[in-house]
């Protein structure tokens, strides 16, 4: 077991040895890509840094709109309630109106009529 | 902020040779090898710039989907076109022919190569999780995480891909 153990790290050692000589090789050899490639990665992270607030993201897009839904039916169902009381109100005054309406007529008629009846006696 | 950019900058310099490695092993072409890591670069880069610390493990898990994002495409487009497989061999082909160098000697080359067809053979899966935790040095729960699977998996791949490696290069190597 342990003799096969050694055989598989040996190997192992003598695989990664090689790769890394390929590294160092591939560096050499494409240097110029890579501190290419590295550039275009660090110019893109300024990039990010120095994006302008708007467009907003998705997220506080959705955020703001949710809120402004939510706001409007807020608003919205109170007044509803607020209009129906007011009717509500504005029959019972009408009501009210029209009863002491009557009631000013009945005073006059029977005023009217108090006063046709003393001139014809 | 200029800090953070040397930073990043040297911790690519660190990566860029073995992640460029790893995906040439894994794609079979040195261009698009570097694409992958240029990709990579570019994700962590402008993504991840703040985290510090995380930047190892976050440059290889971009890397592995950078790797599997090339499969798919690779997939896509076989479907549809029998071309590709001519280009495959014309890539194999050129990771060949790119190799020999005037200093170097026969036999050394000949490692190389047998190295390379080596893990190369190995299915992607196995030959990933081999170089995350033989080459780079990575733990089994790091290497899942990197790998996005169980740590059994990776155990498992790890596993296979020494008894394949062990058939292949035993007798030459050993």
């Amino acid at each position: 077991m342990t003799d096969k153990n050694s055989i598989n790290q040996n190997l192992k050692k003598r695989i990664n040895q090689q790769l890394d000589k390929e590294v160092d090789k591939a560096e050499i050899e494409l240097a110029e890509q890579f501190s290419a490639a590295r550039q275009r990665a660090l110019n893109s992270a300024h990039e990010r840094r120095s994006r302008p607030l708007w467009p907003a993201p998705a997220w506080l897009t959705g955020a703001v709109a949710t809120l402004l839904i939510l706001a409007t039916a807020v608003l919205l169902i109170p007044s509803r309630q607020m209009n129906s009381e007011h009717f509500d109100s504005l029959v019972v005054f009408i009501e009210n109106d029209d009863i002491e309406m009557l009631e000013n007529e009945l005073e006059f008629y029977i005023w009217l009529e108090t006063e046709e009846l003393s001139e014809k006696s | 902020m200029q800090s953070q950019r040397l930073l990043l900058n040297e911790f690519f310099l660190t990566v860029q040779g073995k992640a460029f490695r790893q995906a040439e092993i894994a794609v079979g072409s040195r261009d698009d090898a570097m694409d992958i890591v240029q990709d990579a670069m570019i994700q962590l880069a402008r993504k991840y710039s703040d985290k510090e610390k995380e930047w190892p493990f976050l440059f290889h898990r971009i890397l592995q989907n950078r790797i599997r994002d090339w499969f798919r495409k690779r997939k896509v487009r076989s479907i549809f076109t029998w071309w590709d497989q001519l280009k495959d061999t014309d890539e194999n082909d050129r990771i060949d022919d790119n190799s020999p160098s005037p200093e170097e000697n026969k036999h050394h080359e000949d490692t190389r190569k047998e190295i390379s067809t080596a893990l190369q053979k190995l299915p992607y899966r196995q030959q990933q999780a081999f170089l995350l935790r033989s080459w780079w040095g990575y733990s089994v729960s790091e290497t899942a995480s990197i790998m996005n699977c169980a740590e059994g998996s990776v155990k498992t791949h790890y596993s296979r891909a020494s008894q394949k490696l062990k058939q292949l290069l035993g007798e030459s190597m050993l």
